[in-house]
């Protein structure tokens, strides 16, 4: 059994470790996808399939970043098949009733049990962050925390008010998520929160004294990584998205997370300087180009893999080479992809 | 007579209720709306771009003074009608079939609309259908899709097939744009052009509408 503490990554990454998150492309090596999304036994063995053939210890689930805003939405009568095109248009109430976990969450928290008992790898959870949560159940989610900044109020704007709202409610759903996914033995939890960028909120913003990111961003993800320390699980910290100087800061310092996994847009090597030395990085190949020869060859996938493994060793700082964010099944694009992956994961530069 | 300066500045500041203020007092001092839209709306909004680009504004800047340029545009857009005139051109806008992913392309069709253009905002995960129907109904000359996704990337192609299958592709450009979209798959699928950004956008729509 591998021992699960702040040394874990440490220890993950000095041994060399690298791995693509790529538990969609198993799945979808199954006869029924959908189906085996929705059976815990299934998607547990698809999960360990997926960790075994990366060889890595780590029980990565797949990226379903919809099951949080359909756990929301059921408990508001939203019908899951009409949950991802849903939007408040009016405020909604300040709490939620009690309710079941839908099928294909349910199925991913009992995938965490099932590879728990079964299997010798580190269950891992995931959860879509608040923020991000937020700004899937709003139509415009930009334009009302814009205005929040400038000091206007939800009597100003009832857009305002919505906005406040949900975040409310995104909190209370990903705290009630995460919570089940540490039950279920979640010894490591990935909190994704792609939309917590320089798209959704302004550098602009923030230099003007707005605290839009601390209310927002880092409080909300500093009580997870609360609850999630409080079970002696591991916070893995995910954003892809477009971020500055200061927000990878803010991640690594003020979140602290064990892991950072940030996006291709980022200069890992450049980043190291920002990050403590107990933070492991994690990433950040282009993976999301991988799909096509023309976007990106995979010659081009050797060179870039090479030069990060050889600017990152340069810092010294903990590095666990990794794809940008989950990769994709394309219909289509199968070879392409693996045959990436694969050069990813032999390429090494030269001595 | 307003000063009419302060509707740039209150569109480059997003401030939409003095954007709405000034305009009304510009009509009512009998300034002529297209005046108004072209010597300062557009301007203004191209500004907002070029600060866009240079790093100095950020989408919720962008989106902000978007919301200020249509708060006035609101007030001038009767007025247009009845005088008969045209728009820049009309464009069609919408995220491919299976992406519900909207922002970027409301990005887009904001500043498009600053930019003087008619947009038909279709929404998301939007059939090919409905672009045609934009097409051959409302006169939408661009049309302009977006996707964030991989895995809704085909769509792109299989909306353009669409275009091609109902006898309109000669008829309009069409522009392609989004996170994992590049100008090489923009190429592969047959598109006319590729807008990294959205002003990349914008200024590749002036120019289909310029021939």
């Amino acid at each position: 059994m591998i021992a699960v503490d702040r040394g874990l990554f440490p220890s993950l990454a000095r041994r060399g470790l690298r791995f693509p998150i790529a538990t969609d492309l198993a799945l979808h090596e199954h006869p029924d996808p959908e189906h085996a999304r929705r059976d815990p036994v299934a998607l547990g063995r698809i999960v360990a399939l997926s960790a075994q053939r990366w060889q890595c210890p780590l029980a990565i689930p797949l990226m379903d970043l919809r099951l949080e805003k359909a756990d929301l939405l059921n408990a508001l009568g939203v019908p899951e098949e009409q949950a991802e095109a849903f939007h408040f248009n009016e405020r909604p109430p300040a709490t939620l009733p009690p309710r079941m976990f839908l099928p294909a969450h349910a199925s991913a928290i009992g995938a965490i049990r099932w590879v728990r008992s079964h299997t010798s790898l580190v269950p891992c959870g995931m959860a879509l962050g608040p923020f991000s949560l937020l700004t899937r159940l709003l139509t415009d989610p930009i334009t009302p925390l814009a205005l929040l900044a400038r000091g206007l109020t939800a009597e100003d704007d009832p857009a305002i008010g919505i906005a406040l709202r949900a975040r409310q409610l995104a909190i209370e759903t990903v705290t009630r998520s995460v919570r089940a996914q540490l039950e279920a033995g979640a010894q490591v939890v990935i909190v994704c929160e792609p939309s917590a960028s320089i798209a959704y909120l302004s550098p602009r913003q923030h230099r003007s004294g707005a605290t839009l990111f601390e209310d927002f961003v880092l409080a909300p993800n500093r009580a997870l990584r609360d609850q999630i320390h409080a079970t002696g699980a591991l916070l893995f910290f995910h954003n892809c998205g477009e971020l500055t100087e200061a927000m990878v800061a803010a991640f690594a310092q003020d979140l602290h997370p064990e892991v950072l996994s940030l996006g291709s847009s980022r200069d890992l090597p450049a980043d190291a300087a920002l990050i403590p030395e107990d933070v492991v990085l994690y990433g950040n190949l282009p993976t999301r180009r991988f799909y096509s020869d023309g976007a990106l060859p995979v010659e081009e996938v050797e060179r870039l893999t090479c030069d990060l493994l050889h600017r990152m060793r340069a810092t010294g700082h903990a590095h666990i080479p990794g794809s940008e964010c989950d990769v994709l099944h394309v219909p289509g694009a199968t070879d392409t992809i693996e045959r990436k992956l694969a050069a990813f994961m032999k390429a090494e530069p030269a001595a | 007579m307003p000063d009419l300066n302060k509707l740039n500045q209150a569109i480059l500041e997003g401030d939409a209720k003095t954007a709405a203020a000034v305009t009304q007092e510009a009509l009512d001092a009998g300034i002529d709306p297209s005046v108004l839209i072209q010597q300062h709306m557009v301007p203004a909004m191209d500004e907002v771009g070029r600060l866009y680009e240079a790093e100095e504004y950020f989408v919720p800047e962008l989106l902000l003074a978007a919301r200020a340029m249509k708060a006035s545009l609101e007030l001038l857009r009767p007025l247009l009608a009845a005088s008969g005139a045209e728009p820049t051109g009309r464009v069609v806008i919408g995220t491919v079939k299976g992406d519900l992913h909207d922002i970027g392309k409301n990005l887009v069709g904001s500043m498009l609309e600053g930019g003087g253009f008619e947009v038909i905002d279709l929404g998301a995960d939007v059939a090919p259908e409905k672009f045609i129907d934009a097409i051959q109904n409302r006169g939408a000359k661009i049309v302009c899709l977006s996707a964030l996704l991989t895995v809704t990337m085909p769509s792109m192609k299989k909306t353009i097939e669409a275009l091609e299958q109902a006898g309109v592709r000669q008829d309009v450009k069409v522009l392609v744009g989004g996170a994992p979209v590049t100008p090489q798959f923009a190429t592969e699928i047959g598109a006319d052009g590729y807008g990294e950004t959205a002003n990349a956008a914008v200024a590749l729509a002036r120019r289909f509408v310029q021939g």
